[in-house]
């Protein structure tokens, strides 16, 4: 997890990851951080993000986040 | 059956009284009846096109397996394609059938969310056939999803005199905006455009300026008009224009301009296409000549450039077309590839992003990079879009003849001052209305009978009959 974070801070530096909860219906994230960010996710976890998994729920919290990751690696 | 017209009148007061006095069970009936009416007013025969997307799209997407899936698209597909392109191969007899790049948006945009997952494909062809054919929406949109509409147009929905009452309130401001601004300012564009050559600098900017006010009169308009005859039934459509010419960049404006167009461009084509695996290939080869490019900003150069060719073509298979797109590709990959450096360079040089002047400076560049686009867009030709720049960079001068000429559009000596004072009031009385609801949504809500009937006087008196063909119906 921690490492994510990590991975999310260099996307975006003004951005709480470790407290928000609602980072895309509290439009905190655009969609271009978004690609940004499954772009990063893609190489940094050897997985391949579906266009299917970009719905709010995944990308609204680094743990949902960190959810789709583990699930799409096993 | 034209929107501003007695006949579609009639047609939606009698729907009315029908789909209000019909019991719950059999209330979507009406509505389902009404759309074939509607659609079949034009040319019946053309009904068969719709039903055969209707039906092999029900039938193959109840197994939304992946053969199903590629048989939905290429069956709709082929049938926009032959349609929408035949005079390019030579067929100059075929007729396009009402509302086919819209209700074909709709169509692809279900089997694509049913073989995603995302929705529990429809088990009754009937409810089915109202999502794709519901009237209002057939010909020039919102791009409704099943997800949005299909619980509205089946559930029941009892009489509600607010929602009459806003529903017309909202068609005369739909009918207003076409009729009247939308209306007069459209003789000057074809007047000038139509033969670009003979016009200075100053009246080629005048009639661009006027553009951007048609586009946005015709479709917003447009959009009042059908919003406000489905609020009549009880059913909200989704907002379609959120004030596209106060965005401070162009990605903003497409967010905001044709809103459901430009969302089902990213969820059906952009978003899959950046997560591609070919492009995930072409973005690393890319990354090896862009070493210190972001990575998420090489994932989005080809699906941009994809996006905005296919949006292009989809208006026509013409060069003004392909231009346009091939513009604005450029445009999103320059605001996307520079985003991150001036938002650092902001907080570097202090630059309040805030302030007032600055928003009027975005806006304004945005405004203008715009117009760019829509010169393009407009012109009839290459050799006119090359021809409306060229004068407008070298031959525009504010003295007394290019003002002069510039009036000249508009007819002759009392005909153009009266124009020009009709125009200029209309379209500050709009400006004023749409930035004050820039800063409060809630602004001119009340008194809406004093502005219903204001709006109503306009149009009787400066409205331009004739003129009740919308733009987007042509595509």
């Amino acid at each position: 997890m921690d490492e994510l974070l990590e991975l999310l801070e260099e996307i975006r530096d003004d951005v709480d990851f470790r407290g928000c909860t609602d980072l895309i219906d509290g439009k905190v994230l655009t969609s271009f951080d978004i690609i940004q960010i499954i772009s990063e996710l893609d190489d940094a976890y050897d997985i391949a993000i579906p266009a299917s998994e970009i719905v709010p729920e995944n990308f609204n919290s680094v743990k949902a986040m960190y959810a789709m990751i583990e699930r799409l690696k096993g | 059956m034209s929107l501003i017209s007695i006949p579609f009148f009639v047609f939606i007061c009698v729907l009315l009284g029908i789909y209000y006095h019909t019991g719950e069970k059999h209330q979507w009936k009406v509505l389902l009846a009404g759309s074939c009416i509607f659609y079949m007013w034009c040319n019946p025969v053309y009904i068969i096109f719709i039903a055969i997307s209707i039906v092999s799209t029900w039938y193959l997407m109840r197994h939304p397996v992946r053969s199903h899936f590629i048989w939905t698209v290429v069956i709709n597909l082929g049938l926009l394609i032959v349609f929408k392109y035949s005079v390019n191969f030579g067929i100059h007899d075929l007729i396009a059938p009402l509302g086919i790049s819209f209700y074909t948006f709709m169509t692809l945009g279900y089997a694509h969310d049913c073989y995603d997952g995302k929705i529990k494909p429809s088990d009754n062809l009937w409810h089915y056939a109202l999502f794709i054919s519901y009237f209002p929406q057939l010909t020039q949109g919102p791009i409704g999803t099943y997800q949005e509409m299909q619980e509205q147009l089946t559930a029941y929905h009892g009489y509600d005199r607010d929602n009459l009452k806003n529903g017309a309130y909202r068609v005369i401001i739909g009918v207003f905006k076409k009729l009247v601004i939308a209306g007069r300012v459209g003789f000057y564009i074809d007047t000038v455009y139509g033969s670009p050559k003979g016009y200075g600098g100053l009246t080629l900017i005048v009639a661009t300026f006027f553009y951007l006010i048609e586009m946005y009169a015709d479709f917003s308009g447009y959009m009042d008009i059908v919003c406000g005859v489905s609020d009549m039934f009880g059913v909200r459509l989704k907002e379609n224009f959120h004030r596209p010419y106060f965005s401070k960049s162009i990605p903003e404006y497409w967010r905001r301009w044709h809103i459901s167009l430009n969302e089902w461009f990213n969820t059906h084509l952009f978003m899959p296409s950046v997560t591609s695996g070919w492009n995930r290939f072409l973005s690393r080869g890319l990354g090896k000549v862009f070493k210190k490019a972001k990575k998420g900003t090489l994932r989005t150069v080809f699906p941009t450039i994809v996006v905005w060719i296919v949006t292009g073509i989809w208006h026509g298979a013409r060069f003004s077309y392909l231009g346009w797109g091939i513009y604005f590709a450029f445009i999103m990959l320059v605001s996307f590839c520079t985003s991150g450096y001036v938002k650092k360079l902001c907080r570097k040089i202090h630059w309040n992003r805030d302030n007032v002047f600055v928003k009027i400076f975005q806006v304004a560049r945005t405004l203008l990079v715009l117009s760019i686009g829509e010169i393009i867009y407009r012109s009839e030709s290459f050799s006119d879009t090359v021809q409306i720049f060229k004068n407008i960079l070298t031959d525009t001068h504010i003295n007394g003849s290019q003002i002069a000429a510039a009036l000249t559009p508009f007819g002759n000596g009392n005909q153009a001052v009266a124009s020009v004072i009709i125009i200029a009031v209309l379209v500050t009385a709009q400006f004023v209305v749409e930035l004050a609801k820039e800063k409060d949504e809630n602004a001119f809500r009340g008194h809406r009978y004093i502005y219903a009937t204001a709006m109503l006087v306009v149009i009787a008196l400066f409205g331009v009959a004739g003129k009740s063909n919308f733009m987007y119906q042509a595509f």
